[in-house]
């Protein structure tokens, strides 16, 4: 039976935590409650110690609203600053990566060093009238930690530690990432015309691997697939426990059933692992392959969706190439099936356009197995949490 | 011997031709058996050398035999190409450099620029030219989509 416009703008007729209001993706005015209740105040992943691998090592992105500077100083510490000169605002360092003792802002050559202390103003001596000291005039600095080779950096001088925002979520990766050193070898981008969550929830909700040929032929054909459960951590992160899930490559034409890269470290051949950092980082693991997603939020419809790969420091050049084949067929941007997870967040950002699908669902009920939406009502539970309203009726007033 | 430019560069466009016609199998006609396709970029966020693509002729076919299983962006390519420099080799190859644009048009007719990059192609000259080794320098690195193609 079809539906009429009051139809639609009636709430389903389901527990408030099994359906969502489409607003959330879709109101500028929600988005930028978001930039301040939530990427104001959690720890969020920017990159990984490897990009800052050596003393003075160096790399710009954006957090969420702001220019970001990330640097390894002379003490081997990870730190990150406000990218923005004291003086009048220009950003500093415009070049994406490199290695330097001192950043000069290029309007009129203050600098910086790595510790983000001001070290030099030109023509300092006209500030003294006014007791202007270059000892007070350094970056701002944001606490920054390392967990596991994953650099977080948070806004919130007041936040709690890295360690207790996690609570233990990465174990499911731990073996993986503390074995040797990595580094990362791949990096991407994209900008997604969809809003940030809808990337999210592409990483924690495994229903949506109908749409992917490979997973319908590889993945779902494997018993062990539909029964691994779900465990969720404090602050919203989940990851996927249970027997482990072996891919049987074989099953799509033209692949060899076991694939060509040094499998990692704690990983059995051809298994699969994912673990979801609440809000935006998700960490997707098949065997050979370790895949990094981040997001940079730019509006309530834009995201840049960044990628990156992770590889044993210690591969020779024929265990990278090989590795980088696992990569490139499944995730590279030429890659199987980060192309069509691009397209369905692409087509929901199209069916919610002008608010005429006022609700969508996540009821699916299957125990906390695999394909559980139980994962987006997680999500969403701490969202609500956050944003002081359910996201299944954003006009509550936010409770402060 | 005596070079057949003209030759040599038509199987460039006619590389081209075939993948923007979706002609696959005519397309895998111009390659010898040992053919190698790869894409390539350069990062400047890692400072690092990247392999987005690395494929022989068997995967090749495995890939375009696919592709109407997978769920792709609808559209067109259209690849511009041109020629601008040939390298004969004393191996009976020539190594030719192309500039290559690539636009992508929509169902409705919208065209845009999808990606910049040069080939780097190695052809055999035995008889009619065939390709043996086609690198992709990709300039363009934030690709709005994935193509699920080889460029």
């Amino acid at each position: 039976m079809t539906r009429s416009g009051t139809d639609m703008h009636h709430p389903p007729q389901l527990p408030t935590t099994h359906f969502l209001d489409n607003r959330i993706y879709t109101e500028q005015s929600i988005f930028e409650e978001e930039v301040d209740k939530i990427f104001g105040r959690i720890w969020k992943f920017v990159c990984h110690e490897s990009e800052v691998d050596q003393p003075f090592d160096f790399r710009t992105l954006d957090f969420v609203d702001l220019p970001l500077l990330v640097t390894r100083d002379d003490d081997g510490k990870v730190r990150s600053f406000l990218n923005a000169c004291s003086h009048r605002g220009a950003k500093v360092v415009r070049e994406l990566s490199g290695n330097a003792r001192d950043f000069t802002c290029p309007f009129h050559l203050w600098t910086y060093d790595a510790k983000g202390n001001c070290t030099a103003v030109t023509r300092d001596e006209a500030y003294e009238s006014v007791g202007c000291d270059k000892a007070d005039l350094g970056l701002r600095e944001f606490r920054t930690d390392v967990h596991l080779g994953m650099v977080f950096v948070t806004l919130n001088d007041d936040a709690e530690d890295l360690d207790a925002f996690l609570g233990g979520a990465l174990e499911q990766v731990e073996d993986v990432l503390s074995a040797e050193p990595l580094e990362v070898y791949h990096y991407n981008e994209t900008i997604v015309q969809a809003n940030w969550k809808n990337w999210q929830e592409l990483d924690s909700e495994l229903y949506h691997e109908y749409l992917h040929v490979i997973n319908r032929r590889t993945g779902m054909t494997v018993p062990t697939y539909f029964t691994r459960n779900w465990k969720f951590y404090a602050n919203g992160h989940g990851t996927l426990i249970g027997p482990p899930l072996q891919t049987d490559y074989g099953k799509q034409p033209g692949w060899k059933a076991e694939r060509d890269g040094r499998v990692l470290p704690g990983l059995q051949p051809n298994e699969y692992r994912v673990v979801d950092i609440w809000p935006d980082t998700a960490f997707v693991v098949r065997d050979s392959g370790f895949r990094i997603d981040s997001q940079v939020p730019i509006s309530a419809t834009e995201t840049l969706v960044q990628f990156r790969a992770l590889a044993p420091k210690s591969d020779t050049p024929e265990q990278r190439e090989a590795r980088y084949r696992d990569h490139n067929q499944f995730w590279g941007p030429f890659g199987r099936n980060v192309q069509e997870d691009i397209i369905a967040c692409e087509l929901q950002r199209d069916g919610m356009r002008g608010g005429h699908l006022r609700y969508s669902l996540i009821a699916r009920e299957e125990e906390g197995l695999t394909q559980d939406e139980i994962t987006l009502r997680r999500y969403y539970e701490e969202w609500g949490r956050r944003m002081g309203r359910a996201a299944s009726n954003i006009s509550a007033i936010a409770a402060e | 011997m005596l070079l057949d430019r003209h030759a040599v560069q038509d199987l460039v466009y006619r590389s081209c031709i075939l993948l923007d016609a979706a002609r696959y199998d005519d397309w895998l006609e111009l390659l010898v058996p040992q053919f190698r396709y790869r894409i390539v970029a350069y990062s400047e966020e890692i400072r690092k050398d990247m392999v987005w693509l690395d494929h022989g002729p068997d995967e090749l076919k495995a890939l375009f035999k696919n592709l109407t299983s997978h769920v792709r962006v609808l559209g067109t390519f259209r690849r511009q190409v041109g020629v601008f420099e040939e390298t004969e080799r004393s191996d009976n190859t020539i190594r030719i450099a192309s500039s290559v644009v690539v636009y992508h048009t929509t169902p409705a007719g919208a065209s845009k620029l999808f990606a910049l990059a040069h080939y780097n192609d190695v052809a055999v000259l035995n008889g009619e030219p065939r390709l043996q080794e086609r690198t992709v320098h990709l300039e363009t690195r934030q690709l709005d989509f994935g193509p699920h193609v080889i460029l």
